[in-house]
């Protein structure tokens, strides 16, 4: 049965808002060996509740989930969203079993890892860190909000969507896996940040000058020169 | 005193942010940082030593399950350090600035010993991983507690580390009081320099990706807009 041929949402608002919340702390428990596995059976936990009721089948949900896991945090709603309609197949019976269920989040683990990874630790955190420093230089403070925000704002919207989408597609979500607009955004994000940085950097390394120019001029040399050794380490590594 | 308890609790919230949960961001130096300063009455203070770790931190990616040098508790330890000191210590403007460099210094050893701890805290989450899927056989609702108890080892993990470590922090920070008045006045004036450092050291992973164009557009925009305000306002 096609994945996105659901008979309508089956999971009560209720449920998938513990879900969602619940996603924040998937890494509670991060450990060496099996990662992320008992964030993700904490997080599955509410919807094991509702779908599974004797002891026996309870116990093999959370072992199902307590299978080791690793993949980015930001990105786990989609992985949460799409196991979560898998175990409504499996409750009633839709050609899917515990193995599938086990392969396929081993399978998408590591990929929502390579691009939440370089989408939110390599571009969204900078570009919301040079945003929050830049306006802190014009509003003092306030320029910690503005990088809560911007950051915040691409986490919460993402997830919310991400955990929607990955219970309406199940298995199918492996196509926004491949959502190009995430790599134009990334592109996007890294320009502007480079852009912004460089413009933070420039306006306090020359405005030094107002009260001395000589201290500008060397603060400007030491930026130049440890650039310049920077780049040379990595060449030669 | 109220900062003895305020310092470490705002540790405890880094240290669970930054991997453990929620991951608000609330854990960024330039967060942490400004955050101790604010409980100190200086939270410009604290958003510029903010913004000296999180220029060293921008391009930190804590990806998977790499062993990372803590830089979030090495900031919120030192802005302890170096507030705490100021005000112990009853240091003024020209010391405490001074002090930024032995706290940058203190901040690294920090790093050091907070990366050793999250290693420490992952392996004993495997074994109680383990103790766990043991218990499971007799209670199938024991997951939630046990998770809860990891979230709350990782906020105890930075309660202690900054209860331990804020102390010697802060006595790294007032040494600066022993050095000579000029000394103090010479190291107050070229923090400055330490911009160069650290925004070369922030615009190298932007350099890596292939954006030194957008480096070099945002760099000289931003060079004559500042000499063209001053020009104009003299």
């Amino acid at each position: 049965m096609d994945d996105s041929q659901h008979t309508g949402d089956r999971l009560s608002f209720w449920t998938f808002l513990r879900l969602f919340f619940r996603s924040f702390f998937l890494q509670g428990s991060f450990s060496e060996r099996y990662r992320q596995n008992m964030g993700f059976a904490f997080c599955m936990e509410p919807v094991g509740w509702k779908l599974w009721t004797e002891p026996e089948e309870k116990r093999r949900f959370i072992r199902r989930h307590m299978d080791d896991y690793n993949g980015n945090p930001f990105m786990s709603p989609l992985v949460l969203g799409a196991v979560t309609r898998l175990e409504e197949q499996l409750k009633h019976g839709e050609g899917i079993g515990e193995d599938d269920i086990v392969r396929f989040k081993r399978a998408i683990g590591p990929a929502t890892g390579a691009i939440g990874d370089r989408y939110f630790w390599g571009a969204v955190r900078p570009f919301s860190l040079v945003c929050g420093m830049f306006a802190s230089y014009y509003i003092g403070i306030w320029g910690v909000v503005v990088f809560l925000v911007v950051f915040n704002l691409h986490n919460l919207l993402l997830r919310w969507y991400w955990l929607k989408k990955g219970y309406h597609h199940g298995t199918g979500v492996v196509v926004e896996l491949k959502n190009h607009r995430l790599s134009r955004e990334i592109e996007v994000l890294e320009s502007a940040g480079a852009v912004i940085l460089s413009f933070l950097a420039s306006t306090l390394m020359v405005g030094i000058g107002r009260d001395s120019a000589v201290l500008s001029a060397a603060t400007l040399f030491v930026f130049t020169g440890c650039l310049v050794y920077l780049k040379h380490i990595r060449r030669k590594t | 005193m109220e900062w003895m308890l305020a310092v470490p609790f705002v540790a405890g919230i880094v240290a669970m942010d930054t991997t453990s949960g929620p991951q608000l961001m609330v854990s960024e130096p330039f967060v942490s940082c400004s955050i101790v300063g604010f409980f100190f009455g200086q939270p410009e203070a604290g958003l510029l030593l903010g913004i000296f770790f999180q220029l060293i931190h921008l391009g930190h990616k804590p990806l998977g399950a790499v062993r990372f040098y803590d830089g979030n508790m090495a900031a919120v330890i030192a802005a302890g350090s170096l507030f705490g000191g100021a005000h112990a210590f009853g240091m003024d403007a020209v010391d405490l600035r001074a002090s930024m460099i032995p706290v940058i210094v203190y901040s690294i050893l920090v790093a050091i010993v907070g990366r050793k701890l999250t290693t420490w805290v992952r392996q004993l989450n495997s074994s109680r991983s383990d103790r766990m899927y043991a218990m499971m056989k007799s209670d199938p609702h024991a997951v939630y507690g046990w998770h809860v108890k990891g979230i709350c080892i990782s906020f105890c993990r930075g309660f202690v580390m900054a209860f331990i470590l804020v102390p010697p922090g802060m006595l790294a920070v007032a040494s600066v009081i022993l050095a000579p008045a000029g000394v103090r006045t010479v190291l107050a004036a070229n923090v400055p320099l330490l911009w160069g450092l650290m925004f070369a050291v922030a615009a190298m992973p932007y350099w890596n990706k292939g954006k030194r164009r957008f480096l070099a557009t945002g760099f000289l925009g931003g060079a004559a807009w500042t000499i063209a305000s001053i020009l104009v306002t003299g």
